[in-house]
């Protein structure tokens, strides 16, 4: 076969472990740092990566109060992030209607055109009137409007299940789907209408810093094949381990 | 009147939000109510209506507020919506639209919520149409205010979105204007509008490219209207058609390499939706010469968003030009895509390896060769095991297209101490997603479909002999998919592995035997997918075929 006769280009091969071993470049930690040292970032990037984070998320007060500290300009309006904060307060909140109208006032083809979103809303809803004890009017309110959305998608009938079961039990709290009345249940719905409006808006739903990151672990990746050295595993600390020998 | 009269708590005195939401959804917001009191609203100042219904400034802000009742409760909704629709709302929500005197409110609500009925719900598009609602919402796009405009906007893009809706005739000359005006605008909404590609007569495609090419790339609105020529070819046929005139090609090849980034990102877009279709790549009018060089050079660009939209042109270029690819393959294509399948962003990583899985299908062994040496087996290797899902899918797709009607190319696959099936070994053994698990084990079946040496070599990726026979084979758990594709693929591998009946062929059988793999098949003989049962059945026969002294 011609096989054998076609030479690979660039790297080693890469065959078992051991040969790998003895045929990576190894790196110190002070080479390294001193590397690092010599790579210039300039901090008009960070600071831009930073408001595109406090922006995308929504933080508004804390990007108007970077943006008069470090002189950065957001890279949307403001005044659209406070919109869009509202209503993810309000569901925040438990005032489900309220970011309903809201959502509504702000562009009325969002929810006729997430109906997952619109859903979720709508499941919210029912959730709070269990929390609040009113169970004559939870049982009407899942009857009018859950009902039908099981009729017009089979695919919520699960979720729909799961929610008016929550109707049965006495001690709400630790029933099987007691889960749905945490507040991470809220933070769930609240993060889902903040894309849909983001994405509304044709502003990228995800900030910058989590690509970056994905950028740091395939180039991790990459030179892991090649080299032993000071390697990032934990990204909130950003620590530089020593290379295992 | 019995809108004025109702009790209960208003939404402002309740206690807490949720409480007076829900209380006022009972009592006072009931559709036959809101019905009427719009009904009240319209016939205003006193005359027959109840108190706090009148005419003046409380009788707009009680008509605002019921139209935005009624909005907030059909959308999203549908069964809301046909509720409302048997009680003739659309009509009446129309009429407002209508009203001269009507304030911006009131006509931002109205437009919503005709703009919502016609969502989703045919009997709504057609009630809209019926009421006349699009005369009044093209006529509103010239309102003085801003947010009216973006109302009426939104609502006529929804309408539009329907196939039920008329078609803008591009042929009367005032309505060419107005489109072009309405392009010319800086709202967003606005001109999406005109981006409905069912919203045009069939020659619109003409006209728009006529009035480019009079009025030159320069203008502002080149852009839009290029996207818009795209927009038109990604579904029609005849679209394309047109837009490979002598003329409009001449177009699009400057474009290509025009100053403006946004520019070349819509020329592609239009390539790539031309491309589409194989009657116009194959009919030789879009002679691939002129375009493909210019689009390779574009693989260098130095916006990413060029780049992305360059691979996708070439990607449907390369699936259409099947089998005259000696053009794209002699044009450096090639090692331009393989530079980019090393890219550190994970789209350009995407799309080039897309783009040389498309290249790869139905091609020559020579070329095949051509393309792997260019690539080298570590690079498929490490694509194989890239960080993203979806690019080792179509990595994998890619050696599945390799290996398909090339006997030897599986020495690729196991050559190098195993390198590429290794790497595909390791994923399939780490449930990675069911699109890369499906192409994997085609990509065994096909491998295995050769001579001895491929059957151990996939035999061992499957079944290892090394003592782990604590984890049960992946295939076991593949029969198990909910995925029929995956199910007949794995199914093809086993076939493969133990035909033609020979001695090592009975080995197999035992192997797999063991490994309790040939239990699960058995399983499977009454599986819900044709497909499925079929091969379990040949499977079945091949075991007992092989098996001489009754293993079974």
């Amino acid at each position: 076969m011609f096989l054998s006769r076609i030479v690979l280009r660039d790297l080693d091969s890469i065959d078992s472990p051991a040969s790998m071993a003895s045929s990576k470049k190894v790196v110190t930690r002070d080479e390294w740092e001193r590397k690092l040292r010599d790579v210039k970032i300039r901090k008009e990037d960070m600071n831009r990566l930073v408001m595109n984070f406090l922006v995308t998320e929504g933080f508004v007060d804390a990007a108007d109060k970077f943006r008069i500290e470090s002189g950065t300009q957001p890279d949307i309006d403001l005044a659209t992030i406070t919109d869009r904060m509202e209503v993810k307060r309000a569901v925040q909140s438990g005032n489900v209607q309220e970011a309903i109208e809201k959502i509504n006032d702000l562009n009325p083809t969002i929810l006729d055109t997430n109906p997952q979103l619109y859903f979720h809303l709508q499941q919210q809803k029912l959730i709070e009137l269990i929390r609040a004890g009113k169970i004559n009017e939870a049982l009407e309110f899942a009857q009018e409007e859950l009902a039908p959305r099981g009729e017009e998608n089979q695919a919520f009938l699960e979720e729909i299940e799961k929610t008016v079961a929550l109707l049965v039990f006495e001690d709400i709290k630790n029933c099987p789907y007691g889960e749905l009345l945490d507040v991470s249940q809220r933070l769930r719905t609240a993060s889902e209408v903040n894309a849909a409006i983001l994405t509304s808006q044709s502003h990228e739903k995800d900030p910058k810093l989590p690509s970056l990151l994905k950028m740091l672990i395939w180039t991790q990746n990459q030179l892991d094949e090649k080299a032993a050295y000071p390697r990032i595993n934990n990204f909130s600390t950003a620590a530089l381990e020593d290379p295992a020998i | 009147m019995p809108a004025t009269a109702s009790g209960g708590a208003r939404p402002e005195e309740a206690a807490s939000p949720s409480a007076s939401s829900s209380a006022a959804y009972w009592m006072g917001t009931r559709p036959e109510e809101l019905m009427a009191r719009l009904a009240a609203g319209r016939f205003g100042s006193g005359g027959g209506g109840g108190a706090g219904v009148g005419g003046g400034e409380d009788g707009e802000y009680e008509r605002v507020r019921t139209l935005r009742e009624i909005k907030n409760q059909i959308i999203g909704n549908r069964t809301k919506k046909l509720q409302y629709l048997h009680l003739g709302a659309v009509p009446a929500v129309v009429a407002a639209l209508a009203e001269p005197a009507a304030s911006p409110a009131a006509l931002v609500q109205a437009a919503a919520a005709a703009g919502s009925f016609a969502c989703g719900v045919d009997d709504g598009v057609r009630a809209v149409l019926a009421a006349g609602a699009v005369a009044h919402l093209t006529r509103l796009l010239a309102h003085p205010d801003d947010k009216v405009i973006d109302a009426s906007a939104r609502a006529l893009r929804m309408i539009y979105q329907s196939k039920l809706a008329p078609k803008f005739d591009v042929n009367n000359e005032k309505n060419m204007e107005f489109l072009l005006t309405l392009l010319n605008r800086e709202n967003e909404n606005v001109t999406d509008v005109e981006l409905q590609k069912q919203a045009l007569s069939t020659n619109a495609v003409q006209k728009l490219s006529d009035h480019l090419l009079a009025n030159s790339l320069e203008s502002t609105r080149a852009v839009t209207i290029l996207l818009a020529l795209a927009e038109l070819c990604s579904k029609l046929e005849e679209s394309r058609s047109q837009l490979m005139s002598v003329q409009a090609s001449t177009l699009i090849l400057d474009a290509l390499k025009h100053a403006c980034a946004d520019i070349r990102v819509a020329a592609c877009s239009c390539l790539k939706n031309i491309s589409r279709s194989s009657k116009v790549l194959s009919a030789g009018r879009l002679s691939c010469d002129t375009f493909i060089a210019p689009l390779i050079q574009l693989l260098n660009d130095s916006s990413t968003s060029v780049q992305v939209a360059a691979l996708g042109a070439i990607c449907n270029i390369a699936v259409n030009l099947t089998p005259r690819k000696s053009i794209l393959l002699h044009s450096g294509a090639v090692s331009q895509l393989v530079h980019l399948s090393k890219s550190m962003d994970p789209t350009l990583r995407l799309k080039s390896v897309w783009a040389l899985r498309n290249i790869m299908f139905l091609l020559n062994p020579k070329d095949k060769d051509f393309i792997l040496k260019e690539l080298t087996l570590s690079t498929l290797s490490s694509l194989i095991c890239d960080s993203e899902h979806v690019v080792q899918e179509q990595t994998l797709a890619l050696v599945h297209n390799l290996v398909d009607g090339y006997v030897d190319s599986v020495n690729y696959v196991i050559g190098e101490d195993g390198m590429v099936i290794n790497a595909i070994s390791r994923q399939l053994n780490n449930a990675s997603s069911p699109g890369v698990c499906i192409q994997g084990m085609l990509v065994l079946a096909n491998v295995a479909a050769g001579g001895e040496l491929n059957k151990e070599a996939v035999m061992n990726i499957i079944v290892p002999r090394r003592a782990e026979r604590i984890k049960p084979s992946f295939v076991v758990n593949f029969l198990q998919s909910k995925d029929k594709q995956l199910r007949v693929a794995t199914l093809w591998s086993i076939l493969n592995l133990i035909y033609p009946k020979c001695e090592a062929s009975s080995a197999r059988v035992a192997r797999l035997q063991n490994a309790g793999v040939i239990s699960q098949v058995k399983g499977m003989i009454n599986d819900p997918c044709l497909d499925c049962k079929l091969r379990v059945r040949m499977v079945l026969e091949h075991c007992l075929d092989n098996a001489d002294d009754g293993f079974m």
